[in-house]
């Protein structure tokens, strides 16, 4: 091994020491765990028990309720976020003035961390003191309070809860999805919007025809990023309602983390992670697949 | 197919004005070539008539249409870019398309114009490829394709040969003369490389610092420059010019004290003027004959072929002379320089404007 190899190795061996004792040990841990019986409160039967775990888990109505929940939270939320980024992205891009400012409140959500935000948005979606019910009340645009974290009434899979904590998500989300979108716009040739021009081309055309297609590369890295930290997401479920009511809000994280926590069934739990790590196994191959297929064209 | 008018137009940025009131016609069908070095506005010139900055002041017509406010779409101009300004993500086929496909034009009508066009540039093998895998010389061919597909009035280029290397410039050069003697559409080229001028243009409109300086045809600018700045910007290598004084009696006093007695030649002046006489290297000679420039102390000798530059030292003045007699010159000698009065030009000191 070269003198250059032996330093570079020696550069990244931190980095890699870290992930392996604090992601790759403790995900390989967990996984071994989710094969055997591993029960706090009785510990005489702990063994192998092959898929027992995921065959439980999996025959809890609860738990594939929050199966489909996470799926959805992560979703909506995603294709919002996406959606109102692609939007602002394209706004703050513009030379206007009160840019900075605009761009400064844009980000703000960024600089708050997620508990805090959660914290926030409880108070500010607390059905009796909400500013937004009083606001609305005062507008006439509603008869009674909404009960924005409370109440239990369900379409589908949607409920009012769900759809708070989502915006409150989308809200928080925002920032980090328009500076990779901002950054992929800048680096878009300014001359192909103008062959576009010449070219016949109007705003909704050039949209989709050059702006769209150049920001894949960006968009692909933006929504693998999003799909497994959606499927992993805890923090403003579990701050915001805990799961409830009825289970409504929960998501496998929040399951998780009750399962083994609250409950001390960390066999359980475990098949729990075992799950998401599937579900992000599998936007992660997607997202090098696709990857992939960009380079072979 | 159309004419284009300028009328008085100017283009500010601020408090900067970049174009000062410019005019121009280009009849139906010609080649017309802006060039001038960089930041003379002959880009932005360009970019005002596709559209794509807008007119500060003055009207650009096409054909009997203002279109100081069409957006580019509605111009009906095609653009070739200096970056060919392919889309990276489409075919050339898609590349091509493009523009037929915002019009709405039928698929099979789209597939048999961008076949012929195809086939006009060579591109037929290459219609499958994205841009990436092509050469810059058939992507240039492609930006050229996507300019003739849809027929438009006018083809506009802006310095599309800028990225090439020396020979594909030489070949892409010849292939976009022949395609507009081909098609004829009214073409207006911006180029800084007065070879690419010379050997294109119907007419070339030379520009400098946001005003035209000259328009003609090619050979009229290499033969009657009007100003010192054509008569150095045209013609490669550019023309010498001896800054001096002329004095009564034909005399020319270098500012070394050095004197060429010029004769009948000189323009008759009765007190001394500051002047610049300029001559291009191909007519400097060092056979006898004609007026006596000075003796020249060879200092580089560029053998290329066909002729041979050289640059030489008259009076402290460094000189190129292009000589094409292939006779023996070695670094050191020391030559006469002749040239013929009529090979001589005169430009004034202050305005630099031709005598």
């Amino acid at each position: 091994m070269s003198e250059k190899n032996v330093f570079c190795y020696l550069m990244v061996a931190p980095a890699l020491v870290i992930t392996l004792i604090l992601g790759i040990y403790p995900m390989i841990r967990s996984m071994v765990m989710s094969f055997r019986s591993y029960d706090l409160l009785n510990q005489d039967k702990n063994g192998w028990v092959g898929l027992d775990n995921y065959r439980q888990v999996m025959a809890d109505d609860r738990f594939v309720q929050t199966i489909n929940q996470t799926v959805v939270f992560t979703f909506v939320a995603i294709f919002f976020v996406v959606v109102i980024a692609l939007f602002l992205a394209q706004v703050i891009n513009a030379e206007f003035r009160g840019r900075a400012v605009l761009r400064t409140l844009i980000f703000t959500p960024w600089f708050v961390p997620p508990v805090v935000a959660s914290a926030i948005w409880i108070w500010l979606l607390n059905a009796n003191v909400s500013p937004i019910n009083h606001f609305l009340l005062e507008a006439g645009v509603i008869e009674r309070k909404i009960r924005f974290l409370t109440d239990s009434d369900t379409w589908g899979p949607f409920s009012i809860p769900m759809m708070s904590i989502i915006a409150v998500r989308v809200w928080n989300g925002l920032p980090i999805a328009i500076v990779f979108i901002l950054a992929g716009l800048q680096s878009i040739p300014k001359s192909l919007y103008e062959a576009a021009d010449m070219d016949g081309a109007g705003t909704f055309s050039k949209f989709f025809h050059v702006t769209l297609p150049l920001l894949r590369p960006v968009l692909l890295v933006l929504l693998a990023l999003f799909f497994m930290n959606g499927f992993g997401h805890f923090e403003m479920n579990y701050v915001m309602t805990g799961g409830g009511p009825r289970n409504l809000t929960n998501v496998l994280a929040v399951w998780t983390y009750q399962e083994g926590f609250q409950f001390l069934r960390f066999d359980r739990a475990a098949a729990a992670g075992g799950i998401v790590l599937m579900m992000t196994s599998v936007v992660a191959v997607l997202y090098i697949w696709l990857q992939a297929k960009d380079v072979r064209k | 197919m159309a004419s284009i008018t300028l009328d008085n137009v100017r283009k500010s940025y601020g408090a900067l004005e970049v174009v000062h009131g410019l005019s121009l016609d280009i009849a139906e069908g010609e080649f017309t070539v802006l060039v001038g070095p960089s930041g003379c506005g002959k880009s932005t010139l360009l970019r005002m008539i596709a559209g794509l900055e807008d007119i500060t002041d003055g009207t650009v017509r096409v054909g009997d249409t203002v279109v100081n406010d069409l957006p580019p779409r509605k111009r009906d101009i095609a653009m070739v870019f200096q970056s060919y300004a392919l889309y990276p993500h489409k075919s050339v086929r898609k590349n091509m398309a493009f523009s037929l496909e915002m019009a709405g034009a039928p698929k099979t009508e789209i597939a048999e114009k961008v076949a012929r066009a195809a086939e006009i540039l060579d591109l037929t093998p290459l219609l499958d490829r994205k841009p990436a895998a092509l050469s810059g010389g058939q992507r240039q061919r492609v930006a050229m394709g996507r300019a003739i597909v849809r027929s438009p009035k006018l083809f506009l280029f802006d310095e599309p040969l800028s990225n090439l290397d020396a020979k594909l410039r030489v070949q892409m050069r010849a292939e976009i003369k022949e395609l507009h003697q081909r098609l004829r559409t009214t073409t207006v080229y911006v180029t800084h490389d007065q070879v690419e001028a010379m050997t294109m243009a119907d007419r070339i409109v030379v520009m400098n610092a946001g005003n035209i300086e000259q328009i003609g045809a090619p050979m009229e600018l290499y033969d009657d420059p009007q100003s010192r700045f054509v008569a150095e910007f045209i013609g490669s290598p550019a023309m010498n010019i001896l800054d001096g004084t002329f004095h009564p009696g034909g005399r020319f006093v270098l500012p070394d004290g050095g004197e060429i007695a010029l004769g009948g030649a000189a323009p008759a002046v009765d007190s001394p003027r500051k002047a610049g006489l300029g001559v291009r290297p191909e007519n400097l000679s060092h056979e006898p004959g004609g007026i006596v420039l000075g003796t020249a102390r060879v200092r580089v000798v560029e053998p290329m072929g066909s002729e041979t530059l050289m640059t030489v030292t008259v009076g402290g003045r460094s000189l190129l002379v292009l000589d094409r007699t292939r006779r023996p010159v070695a670094v050191g000698d020391a030559l006469p320089v002749h040239a013929a009065p009529g090979d001589l030009f005169f430009f004034d000191g202050k305005t630099d404007r031709r005598i």
